[in-house]
């Protein structure tokens, strides 16, 4: 199954340039501390605001430093550790409760579909970062609070999606069989429903790791998000945007960080989608 | 001068698993005010020469080469604005699904009325007091309450209706019905094909008759011609196909006709064709009805484009029996 | 039935929007931050005394009463714009609202018009053979631009317009110096009404970056789902006919065909006002805007729980409100509601 997957976003354009780029990102956060020459948080007033190479900078600070002279490229590899872990925690969270409840909502229908339709419905029509900051404010600045305020928030949009595939996939013929074969409601989920909705699943996974993180840069922005002492992207913006009428570069290179790992994270789940909708990869292929 | 002359015409659709040729070399010809019918099999590629002669072939279809003379003019070298000002007003269509064929949110008055204003120059006053004799022609009751009323609170014949006071408002001088009877009831059925052919007779246009049912063409037309797989098979007036058929498919396919009508109980006995029409993106080398043929000779696979023979005046067959 | 029918169907919508929307909302000042009675209670001498305390302050702030018993409370205290008193400002919470709403809605209105116009014109050339390249053009950016949120937008555009460049101002609605007298709140109209036309200028200079920012984002996503919308409508019977009736292409594009994709489009509208208003909070902070996000966040900072509570409650009714309009909006451009 696994090595299909791979197989089959090898085959995609999009879904292998998205992957290439998430592996890549995850390994420079693994080998942090290898690839970074300085400690992150390690300030050097006498070099603050280094330009970064190509703007008269050197080697010894390839993307220059920022206002309290930390090294930019230190900090920039460091932060993906923080924001990967938030991202793919997060997500997890956010698919630990909403497939169960889309699952159950779809396939069992009545009263639990009802339930489950009025919460994700809700949840829509409420801005989610009025509804995190109040979560946050809450529970208190600490990077895990953010985890969990995008668990509580997100867990619908799994709930969503996969309550209206399951209603597709009841439908269907192999379902109506096991039925009549007399299989326990349990036995049908796992062995009919899960195996089919396991796709769409990856897809709003991968999507959801990408809106994990820039709600990270979103809240740390605002001060309601990573606690400052810990490096994170968001953090790196939010400090660089207090002096951005000094030195642009402590800003930009988070920034562009995000988007890229942003549009990455999109083109894997496009790609993921085009490989699992049948209606397009009959046309591909 | 005839009305319309189709020279071999081709129309393809370029989908993504193949080239669909749903109309592939077809000619004929028509007069004026003449009731022509086509007839075939789903897929035989009818509607789609219907929507060629008014250049409304959706994607991925296209026209690939032929002509179109109406009255004269080649219609496929018309711009997409001089055919917009011919279409609903010179050549217009009775589609096959009445109530998917209305717009939604806009009520009927304003569907009917538009032709009117932009064909004829009508003003509001004008083509209201013209649409609700439209309406009175094609006998509808309570004229103003459809007026206002919406397509979806319509039922399939009353959307037909309106539908065919659309195409002959600017009394246009040949009008395509495409299966205009297919989604609707029997009893509706009958009514429909009188209504249209009251109006043809009214407003004097021409009609192209699209059925699958031989037996609707054989009430209404006086020529008809049967298609198959994008080509036309055979060509004749109504009775000398009716009683002397030529070709293989059309015997074929009148036998299952009178089988089907026969009010004589059979004991559960139905003619039926052998086979399947041929794959749309793979057709078959030669005759294109060659492998379900019951006559078929050993050179029906080799010669490709089989023209039509004239067997008697007026009476056309593309088979190579009759060479 | 018919009309009263509809009527009474999307009144009971609209209360059943409104019950979950509120809910949530008192479910959300309950959690934060914390229990309020402690917080006001202060030390006292002696653990007896104190609890004795803590139990006057619960009562009078109600909650000692059952759970539901609070949520009517809460309810009416909104409707009669009774939030409390502010702790950091020590001022009524109400005023303290509506003086700062008028500036969130300087934003949020431009942006949902723009995006509504250009997300949906933008979804138009893909049906004009001409117009391929303008299509092509289109969707790229579609696809770009949804991997590029209102948060990046407005920092590039902080960087390249507001310091690299310095063409436009990066925070605040108006130039030091201008004095306006505040009559609606809404600058262009005291700006009419006082005869400060100069105010206008400055304005419309603040407004482009956060309004481009949010407009940026929300066009990529309208345009995504209005184009989606218009490639099956053009697919569909009636449009056929439509053109085979002679009318032009541009009619049936604009016309006929938009007036059915726009229904989808509406709905999602509806859900996209949510994710505009958050991002209104944030591009609030980001260009210093005076609106009732950068009061939020600050109420949160200063853990001012009356007014977090009201700002919560205000987002609340913007969004009933939002899509009671949308509601309507739609009952106009589809036929079919009315009897469904």
């Amino acid at each position: 199954m696994l090595w299909l997957m791979l197989r089959a976003i090898a085959g995609n354009h999009r879904a292998l340039f998205g992957f290439t780029i998430l592996l890549i990102y995850i390994i420079i956060a693994i080998f942090a501390p290898l690839i970074s020459a300085y400690d992150p948080l390690s300030t050097d007033m006498d070099h603050a605001y280094l330009p970064p190479v190509g703007l008269g900078g050197t080697f010894e600070h390839p993307l220059g430093t920022d206002g309290l002279g930390r090294d930019l490229l230190s900090r920039l590899v460091h932060s993906a550790r923080i924001d990967l872990i938030i991202a793919f925690l997060a997500a997890t969270g956010a698919a630990i409760v909403g497939i169960p409840a889309g699952i159950l909502a779809g396939y069992l229908g009545g009263k639990v579909n009802r339930v489950v339709q009025a919460l994700t419905d809700a949840w829509l029509s409420f801005p989610h970062v009025v509804f995190a900051i109040v979560l946050i404010a809450a529970l208190g600045v600490r990077w895990i609070n953010l985890v969990i305020a995008i668990t509580v928030i997100d867990w619908t949009r799994f709930a969503r999606v996969i309550r209206g595939e399951v209603f597709g996939i009841r439908e269907k013929e192999f379902v109506k069989v096991a039925e009549t074969m007399g299989l326990s409601n349990l036995l049908i989920i796992t062995s009919e429903v899960i195996p089919n909705v396991l796709p769409t699943i990856l897809v709003v996974y991968t999507l959801e790791l990408g809106i994990a993180i820039s709600v990270e840069a979103l809240m740390s922005f605002v001060g309601l998000g990573v606690e400052p002492a810990i490096v994170s992207w968001g953090n790196m913006i939010a400090e660089g945007m207090s002096y951005i009428r000094t030195c642009w570069w402590p800003v930009v290179f988070p920034v562009l960080a995000i988007m890229i790992i942003i549009l990455a994270l999109n083109a894997l789940g496009d790609g993921l989608r085009e490989i699992v909708d049948p209606r397009t990869s009959r046309v591909l292929r | 001068m005839s009305l319309l002359r189709v020279e071999n015409l081709k129309t393809y659709y370029y989908t993504p698993l193949g080239v669909v040729r749903a109309v592939d070399g077809v000619s004929f010809e028509m007069e004026k005010g003449e009731i022509l019918g086509v007839v075939g099999e789903i897929g035989a590629g009818k509607t789609t020469l219907g929507r060629s002669i008014l250049r409304i072939v959706p994607e991925p279809g296209k026209i690939v080469d032929g002509r179109i003379l109406f009255e004269g003019k080649d219609l496929l070298k018309l711009s997409e604005s001089e055919m917009s000002r011919l279409r609903g007003r010179y050549i217009s269509i009775i589609p096959e699904t009445p109530i998917l064929s209305l717009n939604p949110p806009f009520t009927i008055e304003s569907q009917i009325k538009e032709v009117l204003k932009k064909h004829l120059g009508y003003s509001d006053e004008e083509a209201r007091r013209e649409t609700l004799h439209l309406l009175e022609q094609v006998v509808i009751p309570d004229r103003e309450a459809i007026l206002k009323s919406y397509p979806h609170e319509l039922s399939g014949g009353m959307c037909q209706r309106v539908l065919i006071a659309i195409a002959f408002a600017c009394r246009p001088s040949l009008v395509i019905a495409d299966e205009p009877t297919t989604s609707v009831d029997v009893i509706t059925q009958a009514q429909i094909v009188s209504l249209i052919r009251s109006m043809q007779r009214e407003y004097g246009s021409s009609l192209i008759f699209i059925t699958h049912d031989v037996g609707f063409a054989s009430k209404l037309c006086r020529r008809m011609f049967i298609m198959y797989a994008g080509r036309i098979l055979e060509m004749a007036p109504v009775e000398k196909l009716l009683t002397s058929p030529k070709h293989p498919y059309t015997k074929a396919l009148i036998k299952v006709a009178y089988s089907m009508r026969s009010t004589k109980p059979t004991k559960g006995y139905l003619y039926t064709i052998k086979g399947s029409p041929p794959s749309p993106t793979q057709p078959p080398k030669g005759c294109i009805f060659e492998p379900r043929c019951e006559e078929k000779m050993e050179e029906c696979s080799k010669i490709d484009s089989i023209p039509l023979f004239e067997v008697e005046k007026e009476h056309f067959v593309s088979c190579l029996l009759y060479r | 039935m018919g009309f009263l029918a509809y009527l009474a169907r999307r009144a009971g919508s609209a209360l059943l929007s409104f019950f979950i929307i509120t809910i949530i909302a008192f479910i959300l000042c309950r959690v934060v931050p914390g229990d309020p009675a402690l917080l006001m209670v202060g030390s006292a001498v002696n653990p007896e005394e104190w609890f004795k305390e803590y139990q006057k302050m619960r009562a009078l702030l109600g909650l000692d009463r059952p759970i539901y018993e609070q949520y009517l409370i809460w309810l009416r205290d909104i409707f009669t714009g009774n939030f409390g008193v502010s702790y950091r400002f020590n001022v009524p919470v109400g005023p303290l609202i509506l003086e700062r709403l008028p500036a969130t809605l300087e934003l949020v209105i431009p942006t949902v018009v723009l995006a509504l116009l250009i997300g949906v014109l933008l979804s138009t050339p893909k049906f004009f053979r001409r117009m391929a390249w303008a299509d092509k053009l289109a969707s790229g950016f579609s696809f770009l631009g949804m991997s590029i949120s209102y948060f990046i937008w407005g920092i590039f555009f902080i960087i390249i317009f507001g310091v690299s460049l310095n063409v436009l101002p990066i925070s605040g609605r108006l130039d030091m110096g201008i004095e306006l007298p505040r009559i609606t709140g809404f600058i262009i109209i005291d700006s009419l009404l006082s005869g400060r036309f100069e105010a206008i200028g400055s304005f419309l200079k603040h407004l482009i970056m956060p309004v481009a920012a949010l407009t940026l984002y929300e066009i990529t996503l309208i345009h995504r789902i209005n184009r989606s919308s218009m490639l099956s409508v053009m697919k569909e019977d009636y449009i056929l006919m439509d053109k085979a009736k002679g009318l032009s292409q541009f009619h049936i594009v604009f016309v006929r065909g938009l007036r059915n994709a726009l229904i989808p489009t509406l709905t999602l509208l509806g859900v996209q006002f949510t994710v505009l208003l958050s991002g209104s909070v944030i591009i609030e902070k980001m260009f210093a805007w005076p609106g009732i996000g950068k009061l939020l966040v600050s109420a949160v900072t200063y853990r001012d729980l009356p007014l977090i509570q009201g700002i919560i409650a205000t987002y609340c009714i913007i969004v009933i409100i939002t899509n009671f309009i949308i509601d309507s909006l739609y009952g106009k451009i589809n036929p079919r509601i009315k009897y469904v």
